[in-house]
């Protein structure tokens, strides 16, 4: 399973790329602020935001800590409400066992509810291979569907494209001028829309949670399109990653509160669908068939590791994307992997370990944290960050290798810390100069060339503050509080 | 009451007014204070690119250095807040150490955290009739949770006009080897930063970090203003001298 | 990959047996401040309701009686002069709903018969299961009677709501779920359809109901 977009490009290539991009950054900013705003008023207006956060965490930990138990009940409940159960070990199984159902229904067209599960196996591809049709309804899905794009925001998915874009997309697709009016553009995505939920034989949704006490599946949406996916098609297929779980309803409540506020500031979204097995045989719409696929997809590999468990608590708000000063410079596109931000920077290196370039995605971030103080189940993205620089440093050697073990062989010393010091003075004096110009010398290390790409060198003609010490002290001793 | 600095390598190296302004400001509030030459740094530059064991061998450093002390305090949130996090990851299999390194959090203290919550000062009887504004770095408000005690300081000083800093919360982009690895990343969120530190007006940025603030004054004198730069330390001294003469 | 051999890589993993009982807990739902939480006047939860809902765009009126209620709807039905009606067969009050439906029984679409008219169709009158005070929200349970496209398809949802469904919170309403076998949908619903997603531009009724119409009797 390959999850980069541009594997011919580095991150550091990607992210230039995109840090050119004007339109791009001046979008993300506009629209990463204004939800951040909007959870920070949701939240405070809580009151009590930390302790409904740290019951997440409780939730959400407790869960995963007993996983199979809750799996092995949802899937009970599931069979008894009329479903079926499958489970798939990874996105090439949970593709196999999707297309095995649609090809049985003989589908010629497949509606879609946005789920990032899906885009981790790929799911359009698939079905697209055997001449079935994969429809995303979410407007912003659909904008980035017709565009050949990939989301760049895991709420938000067209976060990059401007309205004269969508008008052009919108206008080919249907032989004539769209107007590049918001309530035009809608409009006509809702009446494109419609005649695909009245074809489509099978809907196809992701999972937000899913409820081991009844074997319920919960949807959160605000444009109604999982509503459409859930009642017209014969046949529905959820694909849920395997953490999606909670126990029971009342924990449901929490998640519910956590959920809207911290993804888009709202206190609940226009739409929470609790389905519980496909329709019952005397109702009149609905699904007649519920397939559930449940996926690990290198899940699993964090179970029991200490250090990345937490990661499963996850419950794809999208908040610590909002909040990262990294993603707001870059957007989504420039992380090219399926997740992008912080919970992309920790989860997709982590899903999929023998993949050397998206190990490097740990390197997006100056580790600031703001994930962590923003994120509704208090994962610590940060720490998960330096693990995983850890566990990559471990297998590589390179320069970098070699100048922190100089490092530590210098700085454990104070003797040779302080020789080396002095040294290094000396070449700033002959080099740096007042800091505005630089030796030829210098300007050649790569390190120095990133440093001035925007800033100059520091600069310091004075001693050290150990080589002042001394006097410092024998002043205060004297009691010449020298001013 | 027996006071150990932590003086980070940084403001040993580069920044030695910072150092001296916060042993004179210590000592005025009666404090013996005392320099260990042994220590050199908290190992978090090797810590945050992923080198434990590297960080490890210069974290021993702090343990011995301040074995001894009463308090140790130290004019960087972020190294502070490396100890206090991640000493217990750094020594987690080795129980002796562990031991040492639990006593040595009790007693690390960030500066203006010292000052507001164990000295319990926060008016230091100092003027500095200027327009401030002040950038809570990450690790120190995050890590560590300082986030009312340098505004608490800030306020108590005469005749100081403190702006609020637009998106304050924001990263400066720093970030150790970030800023050199990422290089254009830290590059674009130094300028937003400076950006809304320009929009403020101020004459005077005053953080408690010297890496952000390095960060930032490497933008600022690149784009040629004159804004002052200072650690809450040196606005402090500078604030309380002023008031003397 | 089949049920057993999945979970019990997964317990493997954990480092423990697979577990047949059900796990301990000590945390279960929502922090207990808030489990205790009720609004104990129904005129204070009507007015919470009421507030929450406006707020998000939902069109509310009050009426004191069944028959300014029935007048209600009718006014409310002359002014959307709709071509199409879809609504649920049997009501709590389906002699009120009908009553005034009478004068449009040519307008009434049969979703079975005619599939496409139905999801095209102006309005959709639902009653509700229960309703929550503090976001605002409508409950509506899916049965033979009650389909869940009447409050999706048109344009305009005019839901009935009497004042004794209304909860304080959510909590409130899950849990008379709990135990039982569920509704196969049960829908919360918080104001009209919405989306921001091009450029930030908030528009109404995408998928779902543009126009959310609530008339509650108190
Ligand atoms: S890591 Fe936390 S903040 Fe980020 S998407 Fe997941 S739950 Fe939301």
């Amino acid at each position: 399973m390959h999850m980069l977009l541009n594997t011919d490009q580095s991150l550091t290539q990607r992210s230039e790329h995109a840090l050119k991009d004007s339109f791009l950054r001046q979008a993300v900013q506009f629209t990463t602020e204004r939800l951040r705003e909007k959870k920070e008023e949701s939240t405070n207006a809580l009151g009590d935001w930390e302790l409904w956060r740290e019951r997440g965490r409780q939730i959400r930990a407790h869960t995963i800590q007993y996983l199979d138990y809750y799996l092995d009940q949802f899937a009970t409940n599931v069979e008894q409400a009329g479903g079926q159960v499958y489970f798939a070990k990874d996105g090439v199984e949970a593709a196999k066992i999707a297309l095995e159902i649609a090809k049985e229904k003989r589908a010629k067209k497949v509606v879609k509810s946005k789920s990032m599960v899906t885009e981790e196996v790929e799911i359009n591809t698939v079905f697209e291979k055997e001449g079935i049709a994969c429809v995303e309804t979410d407007l912003g899905e659909y904008i980035v569907q017709l565009a050949k794009q990939t989301p760049s925001h895991i709420i938000i998915p067209a976060i990059h494209q401007t309205r004269e874009q969508i008008a052009q997309l919108f206008s080919a697709e249907q032989g004539k001028a769209v107007s590049t009016d918001t309530k035009a553009l809608t409009a006509f995505a809702r009446q494109k829309l419609r005649e695909a939920f009245a074809q489509a034989e099978i809907g196809m949704t992701g999972c937000n949670f899913a409820i081991a006490e009844s074997g319920s599946v919960v949807l959160f949406s605000n444009e109604g399109n999982i509503r459409m996916v859930t009642t017209l098609p014969k046949t529905q297929i959820v694909m849920m990653g395997m953490e999606r779980m909670v126990p029971t309803w009342e924990d449901l409540e929490v998640m519910a509160n956590l959920l809207p506020r911290s993804a888009t500031g709202q206190k609940l979204t226009a739409y929470m669908s609790i389905l519980t097995g496909p329709k019952r045989s005397d109702e009149k719409d609905g699904p007649e068939e519920l397939h559930i696929i449940i996926v690990d997809n290198g899940r699993s590999k964090q179970l029991g590791d200490p250090k990345f468990q937490a990661i499963l608590h996850c419950i794809r708000c999208g908040a610590c994307l909002n909040v990262c000063p990294v993603y707001r410079q870059i957007g989504g596109h420039a992380y090219g992997s399926v997740y992008p931000g912080p919970i992309g920077a920790v989860l997709s290196p982590l899903l999929n370990p023998e993949d050397e370039q998206v190990q490097e995605l740990a390197d997006a971030s100056s580790l600031c944290g703001a994930c962590y103080d923003a994120c509704p189940v208090q994962i610590p993205l940060h720490d998960m960050l330096v693990y995983l620089r850890e566990r990559r440093v471990k297998t590589q050697g390179g320069i970098e290798k070699v100048a922190f073990r100089g490092y530590s062989a210098i700085f454990r010393h104070q003797a040779t810390f302080q020789w080396m010091m002095k040294t290094l003075r000396h070449v700033q004096k002959w080099s740096v100069k007042d800091g505005s110009r630089w030796s030829s010398f210098l300007s050649r290390l790569p390190i120095v060339q990133g440093w001035v790409r925007s800033r100059r060198l520091p600069y310091s003609t004075q001693r050290s503050f150990r080589e002042q010490w001394k006097m410092l002290q024998k002043e205060l001793e004297e009691g010449v509080d020298n001013q | 009451m027996k006071v150990a600095i932590f003086i980070t390598c940084l403001v040993d190296q580069f920044f030695p007014n910072v150092g001296i302004s916060m042993v004179r400001l210590l000592h005025r509030q009666g404090i013996h204070v005392d320099f260990p030459t042994n220590q050199t740094c908290c190992g978090q530059p090797a810590f945050n690119s992923g080198y434990t064991e590297e960080a490890r061998r210069v974290a021993r450093t702090l343990l011995d250095a301040f074995e001894d002390a009463d308090y140790v305090v130290s004019p960087s949130g972020s190294c502070v807040g490396m100890i206090h996090q991640y000493y217990p990851y750094l020594f987690q299999d080795d129980p002796e150490n562990l031991k040492r390194v639990e006593n040595l959090i009790d007693k690390t203290y960030e500066f203006s955290q010292f000052l507001v919550n164990v000295l319990k000062v926060s008016d230091l009887d100092a003027t500095f009739p200027h327009r401030v504004t002040y950038h809570p770095s990450c690790h120190g408000s995050r890590l560590l949770g300082i986030k009312q005690e340098p505004l608490q300081l800030l306020k108590q000083i005469k005749g100081i006009h403190l702006i609020p800093l637009p998106g304050q919360e924001d990263c400066c982009g720093f970030g150790g080897t970030f800023s050199v690895k990422m290089s254009g990343l830290s590059s674009a969120m130094v300028k937003s930063k400076c950006d809304h530190i320009l929009e403020t007006h101020a004459e005077v940025l005053v953080g408690t970090d010297m890496g952000c603030l390095m960060n930032i004054e490497g933008n600022l004198r690149q784009r040629e203003t004159s804004i002052r730069v200072l650690h809450l330390a040196e606005l402090l001294f500078e604030g309380v001298n002023a008031h003397v003469t | 990959m089949n049920r057993e051999a999945f979970l019990l890589h997964l317990a493997k993993q954990l480092g423990r047996p697979e577990i047949r009982n059900p796990p301990k807990r000590e945390q279960i739902g929502a922090p207990d401040h808030w489990k205790s939480f009720v609004l104990p006047r129904k005129s204070e939860r009507v007015d919470r309701f009421c507030q929450e809902a406006r707020t998000l765009g939902a069109e509310v009126h009050c009426f004191e009686t069944q028959q300014q209620l029935q007048e209600g709807l009718q006014a409310l039905l002359t002014s959307l002069k709709p071509q199409s009606i879809l609504r649920w067969d049997h009501t709590e009050c389906p002699a009120m709903i009908d009553s005034v439906l009478n004068r449009w029984k040519s307008r009434i679409v049969d979703p079975i018969a005619d599939p496409s008219q139905a999801l095209h169709a102006d309005v959709g009158i639902t009653t509700v299961d229960f309703a929550i005070a503090d976001t605002g929200t409508l409950v509506l349970c899916s049965d033979e009677q009650k389909s869940r496209g009447v409050s999706l398809f048109p344009a305009h949802h005019i839901a009935i709501v009497d004042a004794d469904q209304i909860r304080t919170r959510m909590g409130e309403v899950l849990a008379e779920f709990r135990g039982g076998k569920p509704p196969s949908a049960i829908h919360f619903i918080t104001g009209p359809s919405r989306s921001s997603d091009i450029e930030n531009d908030l528009s109404i009724g995408v998928h779902g109901p543009a126009v959310l119409h609530i008339l509650v009797k108190v």
